[in-house]
């Protein structure tokens, strides 16, 4: 990736995070807009929010502007210090991997309820480690080795301790 | 408080066996790049709720040193920093591997990582009572305007730009604010789920922010494979000279991490930056940093060490943390229902000296597993990561769930998890989003009281010299970096006009 695609892929990251952030922001106070105010309480419950969320706002959108203007958003362009990062780029970064761990969680968590803690840990390690794992043999041995043991054993470890599992 | 005491009780067997424990966790996580230790603070957080509170301060606290210490080790040996904090160490620890002195650049770093751990403890123990006194004769506002302070610090010395920063820190503060409104106890911002009658759990968020997002994230480097080595220890311990001749350069480095660590939000890994560069500019010989230079480790690893004590200071003191991973003691603490502050000298002295017994036995303990074990500890990153990454998210999950037991909080747990990765994305810092997290139910809570005793009148809170001072240093704060880069951005064009 050359300077120029990491800094358009910077201003498309800022404006996103500035759009979401106002509309954060609006649910904030459209939230807020029939907050009954208490007889003891000069400000009542929604001033403060109110106020972080008019921050936020205004923040957001002088974040826009800057990315508008093509004014630079760069962190160390602005920070009172900078690091160094180290960089190994000797193997390739899969970004499906994130997305793969992101959807199977949802379907983890959603399954929780349905099938059981153990059953749906068990399931869960399984299927995220075949996709992040390289699928040999010997590794996908290991791999149920490990689901296994560790999901049965983390069930009964915490039962045992009376936290409540699904 | 008798620090006596707090030292025969962290010795005891059951607490003892935690620290030993907390340390070496610590220390594995630490030398395992992408995992940090913050992401182990917040996973442990759930495990504390049945110890007694001091024996949950102890398990984190050891976890706190062990995690920024263990960073060193492969940083060293393989140029890959397990911590960001041990950035730095890279720079000098693994040209010194590389030239056949592994023994002797990790010996450096960990007799350093000690020497600057303790010196930290020293100020933690010295400083803490002193400024606990100071801080008794703030009022309301004046509470409100440190933690106001606070939250501009945080996001304008973390690094990063200074609008994501803050905009980071106020998002945070947003999401504290569903749930029942502790001065009215009205509900609010519930938009008629019940389940939001709670609130969204901190424990969750903090889960889903600091260790889930890193789960998610790190999913992407699973192929990442690492070089098989097999270095010689020869050369691990110092001689007397060794630490005389490096003796002004800790000294100096430690002070620097303390003091950077002592300011909020800031992490180890600026303290070492800091540490480094002084050490470099102040140096004879500065063409040799960089080239395997023992003044280069020693400097970034005393400093990074000593941020630890530093960053616990405005902790255990104001209730405001000094660094993202000081944050997530503070929540163990709150969560334990410790109010930290000035009054926690008094009404919790167990808990302030089983933080400072620990502080200074994990170093202790660090610098023997170190010193014996690194070598195994950095063969611990031949594990994939397709076996330990699942098997975390499986914990995080016990984790939300050892709260309540609702389901809810493992789904605000995933959703936080989901947003903390986006953010990483966009290359928002999430220090100031946990601490504007935290800190928020505090800033409110004073500002309305201060309100409350003066019928709502805001100038009082600009009557007062000391919240004055927190104001005028929060917006010189925020206009400087502002100014500065406005500054730069003229300076080409002029030059060019």
């Amino acid at each position: 990736m050359n300077e120029q695609d990491r800094k358009s892929g910077l201003a498309k990251g800022d404006a996103t995070f500035a759009l979401a952030m106002i509309a954060v922001a609006l649910f904030t106070m459209w939230g807020l807009r029939n907050q009954p105010k208490a007889p003891y309480d000069p400000v009542g419950a929604a001033a403060v929010p109110f106020w972080t969320a008019a921050c936020v706002l205004a923040l957001a959108v002088f974040l826009l502007v800057r990315v508008f203007l093509r004014h630079s958003t760069r962190g160390a362009a602005q920070a009172l210090f900078t690091a160094n990062e180290a960089v190994d780029d000797t193997y390739s970064v899969v970004p499906s991997f994130s997305v793969w761990a992101v959807g199977l969680s949802i379907v983890y968590v959603a399954a929780m309820p349905v099938v059981g803690f153990m059953i749906a840990s068990i399931v869960y390690m399984l299927a995220l480690g075949w996709v992040l794992s390289v699928r040999t043999p010997r590794a996908l041995l290991v791999l149920a080795i490990v689901a296994v043991t560790l999901g049965a054993g983390i069930d009964l470890g915490f039962r045992a301790m009376l936290i409540d599992l699904p | 408080m008798d620090l006596v005491q707090a030292f025969l009780h962290v010795l005891s067997p059951s607490p003892l066996l935690l620290l030993l424990l907390g340390t070496f966790m610590g220390i594995v996580v630490g030398a395992l790049p992408g995992l940090t230790g913050g992401a182990l603070l917040a996973l442990s957080l759930p495990f504390t709720y049945r110890m007694a509170s001091a024996d949950g301060v102890i398990l984190m606290t050891s976890i706190y040193v062990g995690g920024i210490s263990g960073g060193l080790i492969t940083a060293t040996l393989m140029r890959i920093p397990g911590e960001p904090s041990a950035v730095v160490t890279t720079l000098d620890g693994f040209p010194m591997a590389r030239g056949g002195r592994p023994g002797r650049a990790l010996g450096l770093g960990i007799s350093a990582s000690l020497i600057g751990g303790t010196l930290s403890w020293l100020a933690l123990v010295l400083l803490s009572p002193w400024m606990a006194r100071l801080a008794l004769v703030f009022g309301p506002f004046e509470n409100f305007a440190l933690v106001f302070m606070a939250l501009v610090l945080i996001a304008t010395l973390s690094q990063g730009s200074v609008t994501k920063g803050l905009l980071a820190g106020l998002f945070g503060m947003l999401v504290s604010y569903p749930g029942v409104d502790e001065t009215s106890g009205q509900l609010r911002l519930t938009y008629g789920f019940d389940e939001m009658a709670g609130g969204f759990s901190q424990l969750s968020v903090i889960l889903g922010a600091f260790a889930v997002s890193q789960v998610l994230g790190d999913a992407m480097h699973a192929r990442q494979r690492f070089d098989r080595l097999d270095p010689s220890l020869r050369g691990i311990f110092l001689s007397p000279g060794d630490y005389i001749k490096q003796g002004w350069n800790i000294l100096r480095s430690s002070i620097i991490g303390i003091w950077i660590g002592m300011l909020p939000g800031v992490g180890a890994s600026v303290s070492s930056i800091v540490a480094y560069s002084t050490a470099k500019n102040l140096s004879k010989t500065p063409e040799k940093f960089g080239t395997g230079f023992d003044d280069g480790i020693v400097a970034a690893e005393s400093a990074n060490n000593a941020n630890t004590g530093g960053a616990l200071i405005p902790m255990i003191t104001l209730g405001i943390p000094g660094s993202p991973a000081a944050s997530i003691l503070l929540a163990a603490l709150l969560m334990h229902n410790i109010q930290p502050g000035p009054t926690l000298f008094t009404n919790s002295p167990d808990v302030v000296g089983a933080l400072m017994a620990s502080h200074l036995l994990s170093h202790i303990a660090m610098y023997g597993m170190m010193i014996l074990g690194c070598i195994w500890i950095a063969r611990l990153m031949y594990v994939p990561r397709a076996y330990i990454l699942p098997a975390i998210m499986v914990l995080c999950v016990i984790g939300a769930l050892a709260e309540n037991g609702r389901l809810f909080d493992v789904w605000t747990m995933l959703a936080f998890g989901i947003v903390g990765f986006l953010l990483e994305l966009a290359s928002v810092p999430l220090g100031p989003f946990v601490i504007g997290l935290i800190l928020a139910p505090l800033a409110e809570g004073q500002l309305r009281a201060g309100l409350m005793a003066t019928d709502g009148s805001i100038w009082p809170l600009f009557q007062r010299p000391i919240a004055v001072g927190f104001f005028a240093v929060a917006i010189a704060m925020f206009v400087w970096p502002l100014w500065r880069d406005l500054r730069r951005q003229r300076t080409p064009a002029t030059q060019n006009g």
